[in-house]
């Protein structure tokens, strides 16, 4: 049970291509927004629904943090942001798979 | 000198191959200590003609330094800037060229370097090019593209970014914006080994120091928008510009400006982005390196070589009797000058240990001397003289750098500093600051840090007297308020002060605090007077007070009570930290310093009496200020980090202690050196923007005013069209152009004083103010200063960059000349936090030696300061523009 919680805003989903697991595949990018994702000793985890996502990264703003989900989560899924047991944010809006960004064809 | 040297590429991989367009470097160890060495090129058919002289430094090393800039396209070729990198492959590839290397003293040494350069490069590589692939350095206007070559077919990501000094894997990119605010970023499709890409215009960029990154992908690869440069990114060149847009010579320096070309140039490498740092200050002892990326130059310069001179600076009068160049820069002063390459056109010349281990505080200037500006290297002769408009200087009217005992590193008593702390009862003071009565009880206790013998607890004082330093905290809920300032006490002992801290209790106000301070001063006088520890050793004659907070409005009424009651205290100068002003009391009538943090989150609000600038308006002269960017309100008191969450409101908490420590000790230091201890210079620290070095990675803006200047304007007449002296107003072109109080015309700038504010629209505008007759000679004056800052939330200057303009005094025989206020102070960007409405747009001031203008200047007009007939901003550097602006004035 975290003892604060941290304030997520909303989130963006693209698919990607990616080095998950030694190999270069598509993937799921989630990006989740809130005020702060402090750099911290403890490093975040972002879970949707029990997936949790891999390449977890805080932007330099510390406004958003992004990482990479192998499957593609099911409508519905809960999207949260952790710092071990001290800290965790829980999104409102959960998953849905309309709004993930097909994957660009182009150089664009 | 047996393989000490090697040739290395842009990231100092040793190599004996390079490709064309790359710059080769040269970097040794196990060389001679701070030895000259010699870099000549030999191959047949040509003359041998040197490429560099460097110096080893205290270690004997040589730091990676450039031989030869963009080989084959600028370097080792006959025709420079002719050739693509085709046609250079085809004349030149599969050559080998010899560098000899070789120094003459202490003992000859002689090292052979070879290189060759490939026939068919295979990396992928970005050059700034024209379109048809000729290489671009420098240009003031038309097209900016890039070449890109070797790249694999398929997506190409561009990046234009602001030059640094360095790249390393996951460094930042922060892609440059256009004039229009459009980040320059280029997504494109390469389908030949060749690729010409148009990424902007020179006025889309504007003028300054460019290089380019580019990133190959795959569609829909997940790093491809990746904010950070990636291992397989490709920069165009990683020690120095790729390009740079100038500033039109003309609009510069014309006819009628300026002094000769004084871009920044001495500095030191950082471990870090942007991996070189230009300062100013150079503790004793600390290796001045050098860079140079001139955002303007006159036509004609087509010399391949600089030579360096490191100079003693020298007066107005001496550059009049001569203009001739002595180095310093070797072993006891001796000279060592040292030679490097140079691309013509861009002058964009990669960070250079110039002067190692300098031992001799003082003030000196770096020259670059481009001699007979001979385009054929071989023929390169420096003439060891300063000839503008080519030749550069960093200082000439301005000091170029400082080398200084630097009052933010520890001074000689650091390491046996004594301790003593007393709690001597109570005494009687004023519980309330309205009056005398009802009274409450003092304690008396205070902890002090001493120079003495050896460090410890009641250790015997050093030998001699020692100045006087109580500082007084400011209110909290803690009753150790008063060692929040243990860093402070040390850092001051070290430099030869008594130093002491003292008590107050939770919630009193100013007055209780004053009479703490004074009563404290009083013990030390017994305790100086009586047997003891202290006995003979407290300086009663040179007395410092300081305060925080609460405190530091303290130390303003304790100099008044010392005055008003006849209490014959020799408070000589005072300092307040993040001053309240609850109570306006005016003119300490000491020399005052306020420091002050442009994130406070306490003393932050708005006037009449929750600001920091009020301590400041209110006091006479001379008077200092430091406005400290990123600097909190509690972060000053060490004991206040575990409830500054609650006090500062949370907003905007500084991520480290950094801004307020370190900038407080050196600038306390250097006050109380200068007013307690005699050290005047120590006020370059205020007047002339010396940046005590600890301070370097932290912005800091100070003012100083000292007494018996002549006011030209205060803007207090409530009539813009007049100045203080009388004389008429009148503004060109200005759209903004009123007089009234500060906070009114900008809610950013809640001063207690009168101010004017100046916008402009376009180059045109100009600010002119007359000097009446019996004013016009200012000859006895040594300076024009004034205080200025820009206008936080005006659409008319761009974010986060500084203002400028030009400054031009006119005398009564229409003859004038115009410098330009960024060459001697920056006028920054106010500091931006969360909370907009605490932004302060703060005045800094901009101080001009008026030997600016009659300082012997090709082409220049001398200036008549005996006749002065008007002062003028011209505000034609930037297009637009709106600055507040307040006390223009001829003084010390």
């Amino acid at each position: 049970m975290a003892i604060r919680e941290l304030t997520l805003t909303r989130y963006a989903a693209d698919m990607v291509l990616a080095p998950i697991k030694g190999q270069v595949r598509e993937a799921v990018r989630i990006v989740v927004f809130g005020p702060n994702f402090p750099e911290r000793a403890v490093a975040p985890d972002i879970l949707v629904g029990e997936q949790p996502a891999e390449h977890v990264s805080v932007a330099r703003d510390q406004r958003s943090i992004r990482a990479l989900l192998a499957e593609m989560p099911a409508d519905g899924a809960v999207i949260r942001v952790r710092y071990g047991d001290s800290q965790e944010g829980v999104l409102r809006e959960p998953f849905r798979r309309d709004q993930v960004r097909p994957m660009p064809k182009e150089c664009s | 000198m047996s393989e000490l040297l090697s040739l290395v590429d842009d990231e100092g991989n040793a190599r004996d191959s390079f490709a064309v367009g790359e710059t080769i470097f040269v970097s040794g160890r196990g060389l001679p200590p701070l030895t000259p060495l010699s870099f000549t090129l030999e191959h047949a058919g040509a003359k041998p003609h040197i490429l560099a002289r460097y110096v080893s430094d205290r270690h004997g090393s040589l730091p990676a330094m450039p031989l030869a800039p963009y080989v084959g396209l600028h370097y080792l070729t006959e025709s420079p800037g002719a050739h693509t990198v085709d046609e250079a492959e085809r004349s030149l590839g599969g050559r080998e060229y010899s560098i000899q290397a070789s120094a003459s003293a202490p003992r000859r040494l002689t090292q052979a370097l070879t290189c060759r350069i490939l026939a068919r490069d295979r990396q992928s590589r970005l050059f700034v090019t024209d379109r048809n692939g000729h290489l671009v350095t420098g240009l003031e206007e038309g097209e900016v593209g890039v070449t890109l070559r070797n790249f694999p077919v398929g997506c190409v990501r561009i990046f234009v970014v602001r030059r640094q000094f360095g790249w390393r894997p996951r460094d930042p990119i922060d892609p440059v914006r256009t004039r229009r605010g459009v980040p320059l970023v280029s997504t494109l499709r390469v389908e030949s080994a060749s690729h010409y890409v148009r990424l902007a215009t020179a006025d889309e960029l504007g003028p300054g120091s460019y290089q380019f990154i580019a990133r190959a992908f795959r569609p829909g690869w997940y790093e491809a928008d990746e904010l950070s440069l990636l291992r397989n990114d490709v920069v165009s060149d990683r020690r120095f510009s790729s390009l740079v847009i100038r500033y039109p010579f003309k609009q510069r320096f014309g006819d009628y400006n300026g002094i000769v070309l004084t871009p920044q140039v001495a500095g030191r490498p950082l471990a870090h982005r942007p991996y070189f740092q230009f300062v100013n200050n150079f503790p004793k002892g600390t290796d001045v390196y050098a860079a140079i990326d001139p955002d303007a130059l006159p036509a004609g310069l087509v010399s391949p070589r600089a030579a360096i001179y490191v100079i003693q600076h020298k007066s107005s009068a001496e550059w009049t009797a001569s203009n001739a160049l002595a180095d310093i820069s070797g072993p006891g002063m001796t000279p060592a000058v040292k030679i490097v390459p140079i691309v013509p056109g861009c002058v964009n010349w990669n960070t250079t240990l110039v002067w190692p281990n300098p031992q001799t505080p003082g003030k000196y200037d770096i020259v670059i001397d481009f001699g007979n500006n001979n385009p054929d290297p071989a023929q390169f002769v420096s003439d060891a003289t300063l000839d503008p408009p080519f030749d550069m200087i960093d200082g000439y009217v301005r000091v170029g750098f400082f080398v200084t005992e630097d009052p933010s590193l520890t001074g000689p008593f650091a390491g046996s500093i004594g301790r003593h702390d007393y709690a001597q009862g109570t005494i009687d003071v004023p519980s309330t600051d309205a009056g005398p009565t009802p009274i409450d009880a003092l304690p008396l206790t205070a902890t002090i840090r001493y120079p003495a013998q050896y460090a410890g607890v009641d250790a015997p004082f050093a030998a001699g007297t020692f100045p006087l330093v109580v500082i007084m905290h400011g209110n909290s809920s803690m009753d150790t308020s008063y060692l929040g300032y243990n860093y402070l006490l040390d850092h001051l002992a070290g430099w030869g002060f008594i130093t002491m801290s003292i008590y107050a209790p939770s919630g009193v106000m100013i007055e209780t605090r004053a009479r703490a301070i004074l009563a404290h001063i009083g013990i030390m006088s017994q305790n100086d007077a009586n047997p003891g520890l202290f006995h003979g050793h407290v300086d009663m004659t040179h007395i410092g007070i300081a305060g925080h907070s609460r405190g530091a409005e303290a130390v303003v009424r304790a100099a008044r009570i010392n005055t008003a009651e006849a209490l014959g205290w020799n408070i000589r100068a005072g300092i307040s930290i993040a001053p309240t002003d609850y109570f306006h009391y005016g003119d300490p009538g000491i020399p005052l310093l306020v420091v002050y943090g442009a994130n406070d989150g306490d003393v932050s609000g708005s006037w009449p009496n929750r600001t920091c600038f009020d301590i400041f308006d209110e006091a006479g002269r001379p008077r200092s200020f430091a406005f400290v960017y990123g600097a909190t309100h509690d972060r000053f008191n060490t004991e206040w980090a575990s409830i500054e969450a609650t006090t500062e409101l949370n907003w905007d908490i500084a991520p480290g202690d950094i801004p307020n420590l370190i900038s407080l000790k050196g600038y306390v230091a250097a006050f109380f050196q200068s007013h307690l201890q005699g050290h005047v210079e120590q006020l370059e620290y205020f007047s002339a923007n010396l940046k005590p070095s600890l301070t370097s990675g932290v912005r800091v803006y100070t003012s100083y005013q000292p007494p018996g200047s002549r006011v030209l304007d205060n803007f207090t007449q409530h009539n813009a069209a007049v100045n203080t002296l009388g004389g008429t107003v009148t503004a060109t072109a200005l759209p903004t152009f009123a007089e009234d109080q500060l906070r009114t015309l900008d809610t950013h700038s809640p001063h207690v004083s009168a101010g004017g504010n100046v916008a402009w629209q376009s180059t045109a505008g100009i600010y002119l103010s007359t000097v009446p007759a019996p004013a016009k000679d200012v000859s006895g004056f040594a300076t024009l200063s004034f205080r200025a800052g820009q206008k936080y939330q005006s659409p008319r200057n761009p974010a986060a960059q500084p203002q400028d303009f030009h400054v031009r005094l006119t005398d009564t025989h229409g003859k004038s000349r115009a410098i330009r206020v960024s060459a001697f102070v920056e006028i920054p960007y106010p500091y931006v936090r969360g909370y907009d409405q605490l932004v302060k747009s703060a005045m800094n001031s901009v101080r001009i030696p008026l030997a600016s203008y009659t300082i012997a200047n090709l082409g220049a007009q001398d200036v008549d300061l005996t006749s002065l007939a008007s002062v003028s901003f011209e505000f034609d550097a930037h297009s637009t523009g709106e600055i507040d602006i307040d006390d223009i004035e001829f003084g010390a």
